[in-house]
């Protein structure tokens, strides 16, 4: 899934170690995510969304699954 | 992080418990096993095993030491065990993995047939349990979820 994380963290100086660490997540993860490797359960986009004080629909495109409904 | 430490401290109690049996299995095999025991491969391979799990406490006990005096090494422990993408790639390894070894022990009992009987009765009992082991999980899972 497309997101914007990556755009994010380059805006407010943040480095994915330091990214993880506030969502409770590997390094590992977070480089998934912004990879489209893999795709964040809702609590993780909740955590993530909070650290970056806006929701989850504005970091994570979900125009893939509005095709599939 | 509180229930982490607590069950970090869980953990430590239960690994010196293992520590404790282990330590017995290797004097009970050193002093009554060999004499038992099928062959002198057979009792040096059970102490063998026994020394690998008592070696991975250890290292155990020491990790969760270390982690229990210092908070940051306590929260990256915490994150290594709870991340999603390692959970999720454990459960998906682990689903694949079950289906491979049934597929695997299926193939190996026809070729068995062909070599020794015991191995053909031996190779069929571990796929029933592998193929029961499965069906019990999913059907545990399933009422959970």
């Amino acid at each position: 899934m497309k997101s914007k994380i990556q755009e994010l963290r380059k805006i407010n100086k943040i480095s994915q170690e330091e990214l993880a660490m506030a969502v409770g997540v590997t390094r590992q993860t977070i480089t998934s995510l912004e990879c489209e490797k893999y795709t964040a359960s809702l609590v993780l986009a909740y955590k993530i969304a909070r650290f970056f004080g806006t929701t989850i629909e504005d970091i994570f495109d979900f125009s893939d699954v509005e095709e599939i409904i | 992080m509180e229930n982490y430490r607590k069950t970090l401290k869980k953990r430590l109690l239960m690994a010196c418990v293992y520590i404790v049996l282990l330590l017995s299995l290797i004097m009970a095999g050193f002093f009554i096993g060999r004499k038992y025991a099928v062959s002198d491969f057979i009792a040096g391979f059970n102490t063998g095993v026994c020394m690998g799990v008592l070696a991975v406490m250890i290292v155990s006990i020491v990790k969760y030491i270390a982690a229990l005096r210092n908070d940051a090494k306590l929260k990256a422990l915490y994150i290594y065990e709870n991340d999603e993408r390692t959970k999720s790639l454990m459960a998906k390894a682990g689903g694949t993995g079950i289906n491979v070894i049934i597929g695997s022990l299926a193939l190996g009992t026809i070729v068995s047939g062909f070599i020794d009987k015991t191995v053909f009765l031996t190779i069929p009992s571990s796929l029933l349990f592998s193929t029961f082991v499965k069906i019990f999980l999913m059907a545990y899972y399933n009422k959970k979820m």
